[in-house]
C-alpha cells in the first residue's frame, strides 16, 4: 500500500451539475488511485467561453 | 457541522477554536455532527451531549448516505502509539491516557505500538491547504487490526510529528495566522483507520514542547498547555457514535435523510460532505470564515440555492429557525407579496 499527493486539473463538464460533481469527480480520482481524502481547491472560471476547470487535490491510495 | 481542517479557517483553523460556534449551533440543532477538528482542543475540551463527535471519513460517508451514526453509553478506546516516539514523550501519553481513566472515567485499552516508524511526512497543496502523507500506512493499519481484534472499539492514535521549531509557519500558526501544518498528515491517519476498520477514530499529534511566546494567539492556546494533544481525543472518542453501514441501520440511528442542515465556511463547498449535501439537496448554510480556499456557492454555480450567514451567531440563527419552521423570508426585509403563476 502506497499513499501519494496528487492535483488534478479537469474542465468542468458543461452539462454536469453541481450537485452531480461528486459521483463524476470520484471516478475521475479512481482512473489514479483510491481515494483516501479530496476536496475541489480551487475553481478557474473562463470569461471567453464560459466554461470552468476545478482544482481538486487529493491523497490517493495506490 | 463541518470545518476542514488544514485551510487556515479563521473560526477553526487553530486549537479547537471552532468550539464556541459547535457548541452555540448544537443548542439551535438540538443534534449537531461535527468531526475532531471542530471539537479538539488539545487540552481543552467540552462533552455534550448533543454533539456527536465523527471522524472526517466517517462524516463523508454518513453524508453521502454510505453509513449511519449509532449512539452508544461508552466506547472502549484501544491507544495506538507510534514506534518513533521517544521513551519520555510515549510516558507522558500514557500518563494522559491514565489521567483520563483516574478522573474521567473513560474505558481505554488496550495500547499497541506500530511495529515500525509511521513515517509521517507534512506538504502543502497548491491552494496553500495541508496535506500529508505516511510511509508506513501498512504498519498503522495493523496496529489498528491488533487494536480491534483485541476489543477496542474505538481508536486514538499518537503519531510522531516533525519538530518545526523556529520555522516561519509555526511561528505564524502560533500568532494566529497561515495553516496547520499538521492538519492533512493527521486526517490521512485517522481517514485511513476509520475507511480500513470502520470504527471511530482520532488523531494526536507528538511533537516536543515548544518554548513560552509571549505572543501566543488565544485560538491556538490550549495546543501549549501540556505535553500532550491526546486528552481531548480521549473525550470526544468516548462516546463517539459507532458507524453501521446503511443497509444494517436502525431505527434510532442518524441517517443522512435525517440531517436537516450543513453548516460549512463560505469557501470550504469543494468537500465530499458539502458536495453530498449539494447532491441530496440537503439545505446548505455557508458561513464567513475566510481560508486558504475560495470554493465559494457562486464559484460553483449555486449561489441561489446555499443559504449564507455573516457569523456562526447568525447560522445559529437560520439553523433554529429551519428547525422550528420558520420561514425565512418572514425574517428578513423587504418581503415581497405573493403573485399568482401565469
Amino acid at each position: 500500500m502506497r499513499l501519494t499527493s496528487k492535483t488534478l486539473t479537469l474542465p468542468w463538464p458543461k452539462d454536469l451539475r453541481a450537485s452531480d460533481l461528486r459521483g463524476w469527480l470520484k471516478d475521475q480520482l479512481c482512473i489514479h488511485g483510491d481515494p483516501l481524502r479530496w476536496a475541489i481547491t480551487a475553481v478557474h472560471h473562463s470569461a471567453q467561453d464560459h466554461g470552468a476547470v476545478l482544482q481538486v487535490e487529493a491523497v490517493l491510495i495506490e | 457541522m463541518v470545518v476542514p481542517t488544514g485551510i487556515g479557517c479563521a473560526i477553526g483553523g487553530y486549537a479547537g477554536d471552532a468550539l464556541p460556534s459547535a457548541r452555540l449551533l448544537a443548542a439551535a440543532s438540538g443534534c449537531l455532527i461535527t468531526h475532531p477538528n471542530v471539537m479538539n482542543g488539545a487540552s481543552l475540551y467540552w462533552k455534550d451531549p448533543r454533539i456527536h463527535y465523527v471522524e472526517g471519513y466517517g462524516l463523508d460517508r454518513f453524508a453521502a448516505g454510505d453509513w449511519a451514526l449509532r449512539s452508544v453509553r461508552q466506547q472502549r478506546i484501544g491507544l495506538l502509539l507510534d514506534a518513533d516516539l521517544e521513551p519520555e514523550l510515549r510516558q507522558r501519553h500514557l500518563q494522559v491516557a491514565d489521567g483520563c481513566r483516574a478522573t474521567l472515567g473513560i474505558e481505554i485499552g488496550p495500547v499497541v505500538t506500530s511495529d515500525v516508524p509511521l513515517g509521517v511526512h507534512l506538504g502543502l497543496g497548491q491552494s496553500g491547504a495541508s496535506w500529508g502523507t505516511l510511509e508506513r500506512p501498512d504498519a498503522l493499519l495493523r496496529a489498528g487490526e491488533r487494536l480491534k481484534a483485541n476489543g477496542a472499539t474505538a481508536i486514538a492514535v499518537v503519531g510522531r510529528f516533525p519538530d518545526d521549531q523556529g520555522s516561519e509557519a509555526l511561528e505564524a500558526y502560533r500568532h494566529g495566522s497561515g495553516v496547520d501544518a499538521l492538519a492533512g498528515a493527521e486526517a490521512v491517519i485517522s481517514h485511513l483507520l476509520v475507511r480500513h476498520l470502520q470504527i471511530p477514530c482520532a488523531h494526536a499529534p507528538a511533537l516536543s514542547a515548544l518554548p513560552l511566546d509571549p505572543q501566543l494567539d488565544p485560538r491556538a492556546a490550549g495546543e501549549e498547555l501540556g505535553y500532550t494533544f491526546l486528552a481531548c481525543v480521549l473525550v470526544g472518542l468516548s462516546q463517539a457514535p459507532t458507524l453501521v453501514q446503511r443497509s444494517a441501520a436502525n431505527s434510532g440511528d442518524l441517517v443522512a435523510a435525517d440531517l436537516g442542515v450543513l453548516v460549512v465556511p463560505e469557501g470550504s463547498l469543494g468537500g465530499e460532505a458539502a458536495l453530498a449535501c449539494l447532491e441530496r439537496r440537503v439545505p446548505v448554510i455557508s458561513v464567513a470564515n475566510p481560508s486558504v480556499l475560495e470554493v465559494t456557492s457562486i464559484a460553483l454555480g449555486v449561489g441561489s440555492e446555499v443559504l449564507q450567514a455573516g457569523s456562526y451567531a447568525e447560522a445559529a440563527g437560520l439553523v433554529l429557525a429551519l428547525r422550528e419552521g420558520v420561514a425565512l423570508s418572514a425574517l428578513m426585509r423587504p418581503i415581497s407579496a405573493l403573485k399568482e403563476l401565469e
